[in-house]
């Protein structure tokens, strides 16, 4: 009796278990987090579930560049947008130009004042359509390396090293799925 | 007694049931929170949600845009949408055979001095219907888009659609006739 009662307990070593009420905060935690990132990162879920790809054709038009540029766009020279850096497509035929108009105030016959479309000299419009694969969901449209393509909309775009400035998006067109 | 003492204490630090209990009841309560003001009050507030109809001017604009608006409400199931330029708020959808545009008009002087209306050549105000769910708010009395954004006749809005980017004129919200 006296060994037993003189014998040192033994040391108990502390074992971390995983118990009912741990899964339910690690549960609950995980949940907290999906809500905090479905809050804040609403195209998170979007981007997982997966985006249609077409192929597009769309048609930019540089307003007002100088005539005599010596610009050398050819079919397939790829065009970077400026802001992103990324490749957006690629030249599609060949170019085409128009004059560049400006409107200005005058008088018809009878005496009253009437736009007129007067032609800017030295200056054209050059139009360009340009071939990518494009990525769309509802909300963004079509994206093509992380670039809206839009009607309406102005970008910086680098024709290989042929050409570059501002144009703005005239016309887009489905080819494909 | 020195013994004792270091068994109280870890007793005292020790993490037991009751803790974990209240850690988890906090959790829950900071989940039911985010709940509440997210997920929860989207689906109550949609429940009392109507249908309106956003009437809207998109002045000087370009052909191309005209034909981007109009490609845009001829579309269909569900790919006449109207989203915010943030491309995450959903505006609506662009109502089929709504848009039409006319010649944008500015005033100028004619030979006498007198003040006439004149038509740009090649720029166009369009409008259009956006239908579009939400309720008149009876904290401000504005009509609050999807339960968030207030919006009045004269709000400005940049909306993108699946072929182009505009600026829109809120010219008129009314609500839709009950049989619709």
């Amino acid at each position: 009796m006296d060994e037993m009662n003189t014998k040192k307990p033994r040391e108990r070593k502390a074992v971390w278990r995983l118990n009912i009420l741990d899964v339910v905060i690690l549960l609950l935690a995980a949940f907290f987090v999906t809500l905090l990132v479905m809050y804040f990162f609403p195209k998170t879920a979007d981007a997982l579930a997966g985006e249609e790809t077409y192929e597009i054709t769309y048609t930019v038009v540089f307003y007002g560049i100088d005539d005599g540029v010596d610009e050398d766009i050819v079919d397939n020279l790829q065009v970077v947008d400026k802001e992103t850096g990324s490749v957006i497509g690629s030249v599609t035929g060949s170019p085409s130009y128009d004059g560049y108009y400006v409107n200005e105030i005058g008088f018809d016959d009878a005496g009253m004042p009437v736009f007129k479309k007067v032609e800017y000299s030295g200056k054209s419009n050059l139009t360009v359509d340009i071939t990518a694969r494009a990525t769309y969901s509802e909300g963004q449209g079509y994206t093509v390396n992380g670039t809206r393509i839009a009607c309406g909309r102005e970008y910086g775009l680098r024709i290989s090293s042929a050409f570059e400035g501002n144009a703005v998006c005239t016309l887009i067109t489905v080819n494909s799925d | 007694m020195d013994n004792e003492n270091k068994v109280k204490a870890k007793k005292r630090l020790g993490f037991n049931a009751i803790d974990a209990l209240i850690i988890v009841l906090i959790l829950a309560a900071i989940a039911g929170l985010v709940l509440r003001y997210t997920v929860l009050n989207d689906v109550e507030d949609a429940s009392s949600y109507d249908t309106y109809y956003i009437t809207f001017k998109s002045g000087e604009i370009p052909q191309s845009a005209c034909d981007a608006l109009d490609q845009t409400a001829k579309d269909a199931d569900g790919e006449n949408w109207v989203y915010l330029q943030n491309g995450t708020t959903r505006v609506g959808e662009l109502t089929a055979g709504s848009v039409t545009y006319l010649p944008s008009e500015t005033l100028a002087e004619d030979k006498d001095g007198n003040k006439v209306v004149i038509h740009y050549p090649d720029l166009f105000d369009a409008t259009g219907m956006i239908k579009c769910e939400g309720f008149v708010s009876s904290e401000t009395g504005a009509f609050r888009l999807n339960g968030k954004l207030d919006l009045a006749v004269g709000s400005e809005l940049k909306v993108q659609t699946k072929y182009g980017d505009f600026v829109i004129e809120i010219t008129a919200i009314e609500p839709a006739l009950e049989e619709e």
